[in-house]
Order: structure tokens, then C-alpha cells, then sequence
């Protein structure tokens, strides 16, 4: 079992819903984005192309962040999800800066997105995050372990995201990564992403 | 130098920005307290020795933990020495306090019962492989970075032991100058001249060898000599570090240099150090995300 996403980028139209998605499901403070979109404009005028590019956690089957973190925080699980253990992480940082993907975040925020006093949504929802510590997308293990799908694949309006399992060759994934040549962000730094990109 | 601005590349923050400030001032003071540490037993310089265990005892843990998020975890960092950097850092930190305060200890009147002396062998070379450890843990932590392609490259810990003896072998001449210990002074000008001279050669090969290599080690380059890191790089590490240093070490060969002036030379090489590191840091550009 290694849990793997497929991210179609013909049918990605940059709403950002999975990014807001994400934020509620999550409460991530101010400045931090588990899921986020990059908007891509390449070309001169009048050949301008504009494209998106949706970025969470690729839980990698060879982490960079794992390998270089210090205290054993950064781990990786027999079905390929990375997570960070919260009470070991020391805030040394190493990590994000060793990530490729830019998928890492250090939580030195006190405040939340209307200053110091926070929210009742955010008084609970910060209750989940440790200040002082680095945090990242967990491809929602608390909804995968009930059976449910990560929020942002549910959440998305064009269906550009399928979760599963990359290890088994019958299923979404697999299949459309086989058929329509899904490609990892960045191989060349041997990490083997388990989130693929269709183009 | 051009480049192509059509690319956007983006810059590490976390090791430069805001408290992450402090991390170069840990990597700065670890790298001058170690160097320290080495000309001082090369010159036998009592001072040099005691200072270099305090630079890195007191400065480079203060900046350590100051620079943490959780500060008082920073006993978990020893527990990945197999793969992390940081550990193998902290490691050597340990190693490098423990002998060089096990060297000094002797010297001190409330514990000249100890068994050992200050000239015990196995002990000066615990101390010597914590130093050299010390000096060189900073640049095999970015060395290990596959990400920012201007870090991942072999010359970083060469470069790194280079300063960190350069910055050492400064801050002891601007100490000899200051006080009177009976050490030559034109001696260590000289060997302060040869440092400069090897720092600049790697320093240059280090630039060359990124500028070719990848476009992120052009665009990294590019930010040193043009880009926001260039102030840096061009006043801190080229002009205050390396250009005055090397006229002052020059001079000195041919003519007798007043104390005033190494002191001041001293505080640019310091500061050429500190900038060093600064600027490479800043420099880090990721491979653009397409």
C-alpha cells in the first residue's frame, strides 16, 4: 500500500477551492498553505500562456526532509505518508529548506488572520498546531483513516484529483498514470514523488 | 551577466530571514571559534584558546537557541547523527567544548590536581578533530541540500574550513595587537596573507564552478555579484574581507604596519566572514516549480 495522488493540469481552472479547502479543514494559520495553487504565465505577447500548478506535500518515497531531519520528527509511514510528529520537532528548519518542493512551513505565528485576538473557529482550530514547530499536508490522514478521501480531491470542481493506492495496479491512479504518462515534479532529485502531474 | 528573468526562481528565507538571522550568526561564530582555536595552538596563544572556547560555548549556543523554535528540545537534535548534518554538527560541538575544557581545565589553579596538562596529546587532538569537525559540519549541512544547486556542491566544506581559519587567524592578530604576549606579529600577518590568498582562489572557484554548472546556480551568481545579496557579497566579503586584509598582509611583508591598522583589519575580516556566509545563504535559489 502507498497512498499516491494524480493532479489532471488540463482540468485544473485555478479556483483555489482546494487551497480554501484545505485551510478550513486544517486551520492553518495566516502565511500557511498546505495546498496552494501556483498561477504560470510563460510566453511573450501575444503567444502568453497561463497555467496552474496545484502544490501540496508529495510524500516522497525517498524524503529529503526525512533524511536531514535531526530529532526523528519527520517520518515516514509503511503507506508512504509523510508526517512530522509535532512533540519531537525541535524548529530547526532544516527540512524545509531541504524540501524541493517548497511544501514545508515553519508555524512561528502567534497571531491569527485578524491579529492577536483570535476567532472562536480559530481558538479551536490552532489547537491542532504547535508554534515553534515545522507543519505540512498530511493528505488528510484523518479522513483517509475513516475511509474518506483527502478534502481537496473531494473538494475539487473539475475533478483534476484522484487519490489512491500506487502500489496496486488496478486502481485510479495507476491507471492514469500508465495511460497518460503522469510525471513527478522534479525526479532528479530522487525523492519519487507520490503525487503525479498529467499534462 | 544577464539573465534570463522570464525564469522565476525562488530564495530560501528560513536560514537568512527574521530569526533565521541567528543561525548565520551560530554557523559565523562556530566557524571563528573553532579557527581560533587552531592558530591559537599553532601559536601557542593562551588567550586565542580560552576565547575560541567561549565564542562557541557561549555565542554559538545562545545563537543556537535563540534561533529555535522549541529551544529546549535541542537534545533531540542528537539523535540522527546517521543521516542529519545538524546532528553530526551538534556531535562535533560537544566533542570540541568537552576536550578544548578538558585542555584548559589544568591551567586553572582550582584544578591543577588534575592528572593530565595542557600540552596532553590525546586531548589536543580530540580538540583539533572537534574544530576541524566544527568548522566544516556548516558547509557538508548545505553541501546536502540537493534543492539549491549553489549549496549542493563539494567545494562547500572547503570553503567553509577555508574561512573559518581565515576568520580565526583574523580575529587573533586584532587580539595580538592589543596585547602583548611576545608572538610575532609579522608571522601571522604572513600567514593571515597565504589564508587570504587560498580563501579568494576558493571563493572564486566556488562562483565559477555554480555560475556554469545549472541555471539556479547562474541566477544564485547573479544575486551575489548584481542581485539583492550583492551588498553583501561585494562591500561585506569582497572588499572588507578579502581586498583590505590582503593590501594590509601585503604591506606588512615590506614594511612594519601600525597596531591600529591590523586591529581595524582584524574587525573587516570578521565581518568578510560573516558576510560570507550571509550572502551565500541569502543566494540559495530553488529549481523553479513548472
Amino acid at each position: 500500500m502507498r497512498y499516491g495522488m494524480v493532479i489532471d493540469l488540463k482540468r485544473c481552472v485555478g479556483c483555489m477551492a482546494c487551497t480554501i479547502a484545505c485551510k478550513v479543514a486544517n486551520g492553518t494559520r495566516p502565511g500557511i498553505f498546505w495546498a496552494r495553487v501556483e498561477d504560470q504565465i510563460t510566453g511573450k505577447y501575444p503567444s502568453v500562456n497561463r497555467s496552474f500548478l496545484p502544490l501540496i506535500c508529495m510524500q516522497c518515497e525517498n524524503p529529503a526532509c526525512v533524511d536531514v531531519c535531526p530529532t526523528g520528527a519527520s517520518y515516514k509511514r509503511e503507506d508512504g505518508i509523510v508526517l512530522i510528529d509535532y512533540d519531537k520537532c525541535m524548529g530547526c528548519r532544516y527540512c524545509v529548506i531541504a524540501c524541493p518542493y517548497d511544501a514545508r512551513y515553519f508555524n512561528g505565528n502567534t497571531t491569527g488572520y485578524f491579529g492577536a485576538e483570535l476567532t472562536p473557529y480559530e481558538e479551536t482550530k490552532y489547537q491542532k498546531h504547535s508554534v515553534g514547530v515545522v507543519e505540512k499536508c498530511t493528505f488528510c490522514i484523518d479522513r483517509i483513516e475513516k475511509g474518506k478521501q483527502p478534502l481537496c480531491v473531494e473538494t475539487c470542481i473539475t475533478k483534476a484529483r484522484h487519490f489512491g493506492d500506487l502500489d496496486d495496479p488496478k486502481s485510479e491512479v495507476s491507471q492514469l498514470i500508465r495511460s497518460r504518462h503522469g510525471q513527478q515534479l522534479h525526479p532528479e532529485f530522487d525523492t519519487e514523488p507520490s503525487v503525479y502531474y498529467l499534462r | 551577466m544577464t539573465m534570463d528573468n522570464s525564469i522565476e526562481f525562488t530564495f530560501q528565507t528560513e536560514w537568512v530571514e527574521k530569526r533565521g538571522i541567528f543561525l548565520v550568526i551560530a554557523f559565523f561564530l562556530g566557524g571563528l571559534g573553532s579557527g581560533l582555536y587552531l592558530i591559537s595552538l599553532y601559536l601557542d596563544f593562551y588567550i586565542g584558546l580560552v576565547t575560541s572556547f567561549l565564542i562557541v560555548l557561549v555565542g554559538k549556543s545562545a545563537a543556537h537557541m535563540i534561533y529555535l523554535g522549541r529551544p529546549w528540545r535541542f537534545w533531540r537534535g542528537f539523535l540522527r547523527p546517521q543521516t542529519s548534518w545538524i546532528s553530526r554538527g551538534l556531535f562535533a560541538m560537544v566533542l570540541f567544548v568537552v576536550a578544548v575544557a578538558l585542555q584548559l581545565a589544568p591551567t586553572l589553579p582550582q584544578f591543577d590536581w588534575l592528572p593530565w596538562t595542557a600540552h596532553n596529546l590525546a586531548i589536543r587532538i580530540l580538540a583539533i578533530i572537534g574544530a576541524i569537525s566544527l568548522m566544516a559540519y556548516t558547509g557538508f549541512a548545505l553541501a546536502a541540500v540537493k534543492a539549491i544547486r549553489s549549496w549542493n556542491t563539494g567545494i562547500m566544506p572547503v570553503l567553509f574550513i577555508a574561512y573559518s581559519i581565515m576568520g580565526g587567524t583574523g580575529l587573533a592578530l586584532g587580539m595580538l595587537s592589543g596585547i602583548k604576549s611576545g608572538i610575532d606579529l609579522n608571522s601571522v600577518e604572513t600567514i593571515s596573507l597565504y589564508l587570504l590568498i587560498i580563501g579568494a582562489v576558493l571563493l572564486g572557484i566556488y562562483l565559477w564552478a555554480t555560475y556554469v554548472t545549472t541555471r539556479e546556480g547562474k541566477r544564485s551568481v547573479f544575486e551575489l555579484i548584481k542581485g539583492r545579496a550583492s551588498p553583501y557579497f561585494l562591500v561585506g566579503v569582497v572588499a572588507l574581507g578579502l581586498v583590505i586584509p590582503l593590501c594590509v598582509a601585503s604591506f606588512a611583508l615590506v614594511s612594519k604596519v601600525p597596531t591600529v591598522v591590523i586591529a581595524v583589519t582584524s574587525a573587516c575580516e570578521l565581518v568578510g566572514g560573516f558576510s560570507m556566509r550571509y550572502s551565500i545563504l541569502k543566494a540559495g535559489a530553488y529549481t523553479p516549480l513548472t
